[in-house]
């Protein structure tokens, strides 16, 4: 499934890319109105989560968001105050009926110290109900999976966070999921484990189809890693749907700059004498140009205008040294949609802060 | 997943956790607690005293309070033993409120909720285990507790001759199985408590409190305490009756604390949010 419902503004509704490539007629996970309340406190507030099965799809928000509220009443562990919906295609409110098929790690990697890792993960293994004889191939194989292969034997106390972090999303992987549910599996890594916990679980979904929701702070990686976004603010969503969606723009902005310094000021009247909307700067000025496209037709305009303003300038004497586009950032796109969404949420005639138009 | 099955998972598992250097040392711990309840009773006997009535009669002395030839009787055989149980229960109570509170400071119980959803199979399965490795240690205490009664009581001259006939048997198999029930109802409630409080120092706090001062020090100034109090009732078992409470009474009101504290355990493990 891509989509069941497609909320104005969310960016819900049938994906673009590989989000829409990889989506079928069910989501791995599809739930309405998802909402925690503690006493008076409402953590999590009618969310509604669609993920279509096969991709990596990035849940980030604030601090005190509400994304591991809402990991744990996916998982089970915490009950919602209201909310319906489906996990692999089974009721939220029956866990027991696809965790088997869910691997999870849910904040910090929760491990005996006292044991070492292969006994930790065969602990895990046999409450998952992998036989006997099975288990130390199986473990062997996680452990060969997360690169801990040598240290297996090794008392988890003795294990560096990198390390935990590894045997943790190993005892995720444990039983082949179809689903799997990682919160801030990159924590503590130095930048190669980073690397590597990002290529292997882009390798997972390539390679097996599985689908992967991945919580994080780290937007550069989710941005590197996810095809498909969920942004969340105080409790409440503010963007899901295609990553690439998200990013792409109507318009680019390029940065123009000429040789010498005393050239801004012209060229600045230049562009606004073409019509082509301009910031001006110390030592260049930054266009918003039509974006370049997939499109061929819509590739030559581009390029025609930025001839143009070439051109125009060099009439006028004002040489170019550097015509750069720049690109938006997911953290960018990020920043833009917590800002709507609370300034939405701020608003008392604005209930439907979840609305929040995503950033074109 | 259907209870059964959760429960023969979370037995495999739970004994893969267990096979550890720290679980042999707290069985050891309890056998030595029993061999030093055995030293004690029999070094500290009274030679003067009449040879009264067998443990678990309800109306003679039980634990340390003996005379030599209470001891020299068929009863005395098991003697030690049992005035230690009241000892290896408690041990066995805090380990078990210790271990359950550890899953939640660790956050070990969520990663274990998420491959067994069934939680109520999940506690049967760890109560399981923790039954079945009890019993064992109690096996070794009381072949430990035997072997260092015959020599204990070898040294201070007491005869041993009728510890070895068909009575004797049947009161070390009947202080056995006393000790059993009540070490099993201590790691019921040590487990129940665990779950309640989920701090490990609070834990510990309110057991240690409840079940050695307070219990004892209400029980001084009022005898009734002794057939209400859960920690003096399970001792009361483990001793097979006590002057001040009989045993048949004692094992109905620890079979209905313990179903008490089972309940409240499955429903604040099956209701309760995982926070942790």
């Amino acid at each position: 499934m891509t989509t069941t419902t497609s909320r104005p503004g969310t960016g819900t509704g049938p994906g673009t890319g590989t989000a829409a490539a990889a989506g079928t007629a069910a989501g791995a996970i599809d739930v309405h109105g998802l909402t925690k309340r503690y006493g008076r406190r409402t953590v999590v507030s009618g969310l509604d989560v669609t993920i279509p099965e096969g991709v990596v799809a990035g849940f980030v928000g604030p601090n005190g968001a509400g994304k591991t509220t809402t990991l744990r009443m996916l998982l089970g562990l915490v009950r919602p105050s209201a909310g319906e919906g489906t996990v692999l295609g089974e009721k939220l409110r029956d866990p027991a009926s696809y965790l088997p098929r869910v691997g999870a790690l849910i904040e910090s990697p929760a491990l005996y110290p006292a044991l070492s890792g292969t006994r930790n993960l065969a602990a895990l293994a046999a409450l998952a109900g992998t036989g006997r004889a099975e288990t130390p191939a199986r473990v062997a194989a996680i452990l060969d999976q997360v690169g801990l292969t040598g240290r297996g034997e090794d008392l988890v106390r003795s294990y560096s966070l990198g390390m935990k972090q590894r045997l943790a999303i190993g005892a995720a992987l444990l039983t082949d999921p179809d689903l799997l549910i990682l919160d801030e599996p990159t924590n503590g890594l130095d930048p190669i484990g980073i690397r590597e916990t990002r290529e292997l679980i882009r390798s997972l979904t390539a390679r097996d189809g599985r689908t992967v929701l991945v919580s994080s702070h780290l937007l550069a990686e989710v941005e590197q890693m996810c095809d498909w976004l969920i942004v969340v603010e105080g409790g409440r969503l503010a963007y899901q749907g295609p990553t690439d969606r998200l990013m792409a723009s109507r318009t680019v902005e390029v940065v123009l700059r000429p040789e010498h310094q005393d050239d801004v000021a012209p060229l600045a009247d230049l562009l606004a004498g073409l019509s082509i909307p301009a910031v001006r700067g110390p030592r260049d000025v930054v266009a918003s140009l039509p974006a370049p496209a997939t499109d061929d037709e819509d590739d030559r305009d581009h390029a025609r205008t930025l001839a143009t303003v070439n051109r125009a300038a060099a009439s006028r004497g004002v040489t170019l040294i550097e015509m750069a586009p720049r690109r938006h950032s997911l953290e960018d796109r990020y920043q833009g949609l917590v800002t709507r969404a609370r300034a939405a949420a701020a608003t008392p005639a604005s209930p439907a802060s979840t609305d929040v138009e995503p950033v074109r | 997943m259907n209870v059964a099955l959760a429960a023969r998972r979370s037995y495999r598992a739970e004994l893969i956790k267990l096979w550890r250097p720290s679980t042999a040392v707290a069985m050891g711990l309890l056998a030595a607690l029993s061999v030093l309840s055995t030293v004690l009773v029999i070094s500290l006997a009274d030679t003067d005293g009449p040879a009264g009535p067998a443990p678990g009669s309800g109306n003679g002395p039980a634990g340390f309070d003996v005379t030599t030839g209470q001891l020299a009787a068929a009863s005395g055989i098991a003697r030690g033993f049992t005035g230690g149980a009241t000892f290896t229960g408690l041990l066995i109570f805090l380990v078990c409120a210790i271990a359950i509170t550890l899953e939640y400071g660790q956050g070990t119980l969520r990663t274990l909720f998420l491959r067994v959803p069934n939680r109520r199979g999940w506690l049967a399965g760890r109560l399981a285990v923790t039954l079945t490795l009890v019993a064992l240690a109690l096996v070794a205490a009381l072949v430990l507790s035997v072997a260092v009664a015959v020599a204990v009581a070898g040294i201070r001259g007491i005869d041993t001759s009728a510890w070895w006939g068909t009575e004797g048997v049947r009161t070390l198999a009947s202080g056995y199985l006393n000790a059993l029930l009540a070490a099993a109802f201590f790691a019921v409630l040590g487990t129940v408590l665990g779950l309640v409080v989920r701090s490990t120092a609070l834990t510990l706090a309110i057991g240690v409190a409840w079940t050695f001062p307070i219990e004892h020090i209400v029980q001084d100034s009022w005898s009734g305490a002794t057939r209400v109090f859960p920690g003096l009732v399970f001792d009361t078992i483990s001793q097979g009756g006590v002057v001040d409470a009989s045993y048949g009474p004692a094992l109905l009101l620890g079979i209905g604390y313990v179903l008490v504290a089972a309940a409240v355990g499955t429903v604040l493990l099956t209701r309760r949010d995982v926070t942790v």
